[in-house]
């Protein structure tokens, strides 16, 4: 069975789910995020710098901060931890404005990554158990996870530091994706977005760049890409009719950057498509998430190997 | 004062406070309450019917439900616990639903009363928590607590048509409570906020006996001598004032009505032993009547050691 991911307006507001990571669009969103390696290895893309992650490594994502999850392994699977913090911060306001100190535990043998792990095992059990009183006990762990990064990583900045205005950058930098997301179909330049927001084309330009870790071009160029390749799964229409509507002004340049993307051109793909021999993830789900099929119990074991058993607490 | 209408928040919250009870009214509000009898003995009516508490005997008081509680012929101290999760309707609606089928816990070898009492001393543990984690401790206790009954003790859950019937009454009470505490000092009738709400004089009384556990005239007096024992506490007035201001239409059905709630004449009342509340932290507020602050150690004692 597979984890699916779960609604996010259930009870918990905590949701776990498996993905395979393949091609990602870097992007952000308020949940806290834990994700978990359990097999494979994946890349991430986490303040303008890529890091590789392994197997049992744990890499924590604070709320708003942008980062993206890429690989070309197949064999990868990551377990991803949402924590929605709303919930929390009505009762716990310091979570709205928390940073940490670190971001990446890659010793499996140190105590805070037993304890979180710990907390991953017991939510995902949990869920399989399913009793009436499922909600409490996820908010239960939820608060100790939350304890545990408060404990361990929070960074006490003085107020009215950089924080403000961080999150005011987070707020452009999420009103341009979603500019771009709505003309990503039409013509979308950066100097019409430098007008909107009433910046230099010089300074968007950069400040893109530094936040995304690609460039302008390169993101719209992944994002119609990524529509084209949905609509070519999903649809039966013409390659025409479909670089055209996702914004690409000629097929040729949506074959071109397929390749380049991809590595292989988009008549190799069409023709192997159904043919699973590469192994790789069908780029259906590129840029959605892309879910494994791990049974519970594997994932309980990859999680618990070499978890210490004195953790009851 | 009088009623204490807890106001729907949606914020979820818990404390714990030790009080020494000699009288209070029925009353009820949104809030769970687990009593805990550190000293004594208690009386508590609780729908309809009357316990008597003993040395460390556990209550559980469920939300919205009308209580009161009077002293015996020994002093008593309760630790209370009192939490809302008024919060939580859209996370467990079930559990809005649920309802205890047993509020009583005496000293004896069950996970039940074990567990209960556990949460005490892990409530007066948060107290000495770092300020920081300390809402997300406390949230915790309140899943724990809410885990507990769910699983562990025995309940039936109502009807979503039961449980919306009980709502629409919770609302006509507390409004018919709250015109009572508006109104109570002068003489007034169920049969004014009858016609001012289109309800029988008969439908009401009847509604208010269920609903309170006690006849409307009854708990008006209730009303009149908690604001009088108030007004002898805190002011300098004269009891014939007294009365006056609290709606008694003379001073003799003044003293018959508060001997029947305090025990005592209202004259004599200053110098018998009140009901306290201590909170058990300075963060608590403090603008509760005689509130004092305690110290928690000696109230984890008592919970440690039963012979104490």
């Amino acid at each position: 069975m597979i984890y699916e991911k779960i609604d996010h307006e259930n009870k918990a507001r905590i949701l776990c789910y498996t993905v395979r990571a393949w091609k990602q669009m870097p992007h952000f969103h308020r949940e806290y995020e834990i994700v978990c390696m359990l097999t494979g290895e994946v890349n991430i893309l986490y303040r303008g710098r890529i890091h590789t992650i392994h197997r049992n490594d744990i890499f924590i994502v604070e709320s708003n901060e942008l980062h993206d999850v890429f690989s070309n392994d197949p064999t990868n699977a990551i377990l991803v931890l949402q924590i929605k913090p709303d919930f929390f911060t009505i009762f716990c306001p310091i979570l709205s404005d928390m940073h940490l100190s670190r971001h990446f535990l890659l010793d499996p043998e140190e105590a805070i990554h037993q304890k979180l792990r710990h907390c991953i095992v017991k939510i995902i059990e949990c869920y399989r158990e399913s009793s009436p009183s499922r909600s409490f006990h996820l908010i239960q762990i939820g608060c100790e996870i939350l304890i545990l990064l408060i404990k361990h990583f929070r960074l006490d900045y003085p107020k009215n530091s950089q924080n403000t205005k961080s999150d005011d950058l987070n707020v452009r930098l999420s009103r341009m994706l979603k500019y771009i997301d709505d003309h990503a179909n039409g013509k979308v330049t950066l100097q019409e977005i430098a007008d909107r927001e009433a910046v230099s084309l010089n300074y968007l330009s950069s400040f893109f760049h530094v936040r995304m870790g690609m460039t302008f071009q390169e993101y719209v160029t992944r994002l119609r890409l990524r529509n084209a390749v949905f609509m070519i799964v999903n649809t039966d229409k013409n390659l025409t009719t479909i670089s055209s509507e996702c914004g690409f002004s000629d097929p040729r340049y949506l074959k071109r950057a397929f390749e380049a993307e991809y590595g292989k051109s988009l008549s190799e793909f069409l023709e192997s498509r159904h043919d699973p021999a590469d192994g790789l993830p069908d780029p259906l789900s590129i840029g959605s998430n892309n879910p494994v099929s791990i049974s519970a119990d594997e994932i309980l074991q990859l999680l618990k190997s070499n978890l210490q058993q004195s953790e009851k607490e | 004062m009088g009623i204490e209408l807890v106001s729907y928040t949606e914020k979820p919250s818990i404390q714990c406070f030790a009080v020494m009870v000699n009288y209070s009214m029925a009353h009820y509000h949104n809030d769970f309450e687990i009593l805990y009898v550190i000293k004594g003995s208690i009386i508590v009516e609780y729908k309809n019917k009357v316990n008597t508490l003993r040395t460390h005997d556990i209550f559980i008081i469920e939300r919205n439900v009308v209580h009161a509680m009077r002293k015996t012929n020994e002093d008593n101290l309760l630790l209370t616990l009192q939490f809302n999760v008024s919060g939580f309707s859209e996370i467990s609606p079930d559990f809005l639903r649920m309802r205890l089928k047993r509020h009583l816990f005496m000293p004896d070898s069950s996970i039940q009363y074990a567990a209960l009492k556990i949460f005490f001393q892990r409530m007066l543990d948060n107290y000495e928590q770092p300020a920081m984690i300390r809402p997300l401790i406390n949230m915790q206790l309140i899943c724990d607590i809410c885990i507990l009954f769910s699983e562990k003790l025995d309940h039936s859950i109502l009807s979503e048509k039961d449980y919306a019937c009980e709502e629409r009454n919770n609302i006509l009470l507390s409004e018919l409570l709250n015109y009572i505490d508006q109104n109570y000092h002068h003489a007034f009738t169920l049969g004014g906020f009858g016609c001012l709400r289109g309800y029988s004089l008969h439908y009401l009384s009847c509604f208010f006996k269920k609903s309170m556990g006690i006849t409307f005239s009854r708990y008006l007096s209730s009303v009149r001598t908690n604001r009088a024992e108030y007004l002898i506490t805190h002011t300098e007035k004269s009891m014939l004032e007294i009365s006056i201001e609290c709606g008694f239409s003379n001073i003799s059905y003044f003293n018959k009505a508060f001997y029947e709630d305090y025990g005592c004449m209202p004259s004599e009342y200053l110098n018998t032993s009140k009901s306290e509340k201590m909170y058990l932290s300075t963060q608590e507020p403090v603008s509760e009547s005689q509130c004092i602050i305690t110290d928690i150690h000696k109230i984890k004692q008592c919970l440690q050691n039963p012979n104490n």
